[in-house]
């Protein structure tokens, strides 16, 4: 688990500033993860009975009512809060009737590891349209969050959708299984990986975010990064050593940085 | 090692005792942080409930926020 991502979550959820945060220092990546989950399920606790309450006078209510309830009435937060407490079925039919703008504000407030079910049963099409609008706004902590449970075979249709490659990289950086993000990128193209070198090494923060994507990778994927990276430029790395060996993952970069 | 701070306990809910490694001075500082986002969160889900109730007749919405429990 990668503090630093977990650290950005915790700012992100407490509307704090990373800098602001530096004394939780001695606080693992696990520690940072409880402080967070403990926050956010406080949060949902304090109101869940009221949202539950709601959630359940809409059980019956048809779909079309209970839709324009949400969108008109209800509005973005309560119904992000209702979805806790509606049965599977109705909920994965009411995402059918928002249009995506409304979903990526729902999304915005919701809790990804709640939302776990959810994310299995929408339709990807669905999650496509959203994703699309969360890039368009440089929402990458929203998509970050959800990335870690969305079910693999949907994150890599989704991940068509995201044309800019520096905005994969933003999404990784608060995605906590970096593991998965190194398995999409390694299928991705070589034309679209060329980009996605290209754009983490014009920035710092990006260039940390690629060597721990690459660190996932395994040996040969690891060696194919290792080409392209020489490809873009020949000095880039070196430079991704010395970060490398700076932030102590080097040692998982080894097939890239020997290759 | 200091224990949990009572403030910090009290906005937690559960004690945490990973959070024990840090300061008194930092883990008031976090029960703060944490009180304030708490706050924050409270009235903006307060005010989306507030604009929700709008659209109730307003004599029916004192039954109504009973019936919620608000």
């Amino acid at each position: 688990m990668d503090r630093n991502t977990e650290l950005r979550r915790l700012a992100q959820a407490l509307h704090k500033p990373v800098g602001d945060l530096t004394y939780l220092d001695k606080l693992d990546a696990v520690a940072l993860q409880k402080l967070r989950t403990n926050f956010q399920n406080s949060l949902l606790n304090k109101f869940g009975p009221v949202f539950e309450r709601i959630a359940g006078a809409g059980k019956l209510a048809p779909d079309s009512i209970s839709a324009t309830l949400c969108t008109k009435v209800f509005g973005p937060a309560i119904t992000a809060n209702m979805s806790y407490f509606t049965p599977m079925s109705k909920a994965v039919s009411l995402c059918k009737l928002f249009d995506a703008d409304f979903m990526a504000e729902v999304a915005r407030e919701q809790i990804p590891e709640r939302a776990v079910n959810m994310l299995a049963e929408l339709p990807v099409e669905q999650l496509k349209k959203v994703t699309a609008k969360l890039v368009e706004h440089g929402d990458f902590h929203v998509l970050g969050g959800f990335t870690d449970y969305i079910p693999e075979k949907k994150a890599i249709e989704i991940m068509e959708v995201i044309k800019d490659p520096a905005a994969n990289l933003h999404i990784s950086f608060y995605a906590q299984r970096k593991d998965r993000i190194a398995k999409l990128a390694n299928m991705l193209g070589d034309e679209k990986l060329l980009e996605l070198i290209a754009a983490a090494f014009a920035d710092d923060n990006l260039l940390v975010e690629v060597g721990l994507i690459t660190a996932e990778m395994d040996t040969k994927a690891q060696q194919r990064m290792a080409r392209l990276t020489d490809k873009v430029n020949k000095t880039y790395r070196a430079k991704a050593k010395a970060k490398a060996e700076e932030l102590g993952y080097a040692t998982r970069l080894q097939a890239f940085l020997q290759a | 090692m200091p224990k949990l701070d009572a403030a910090l306990l009290e906005v937690l809910g559960e004690p945490l005792p990973e959070l024990e490694q840090l300061s008194t001075a930092n883990q008031k500082k976090l029960a703060a942080d944490l009180a304030a986002a708490h706050d924050a969160h409270d009235a903006f889900l307060k005010e989306s409930m507030d604009n929700a109730l709008e659209h109730i007749p307003r004599l029916l919405r004192g039954t109504v926020k009973k019936i919620l429990g608000l």
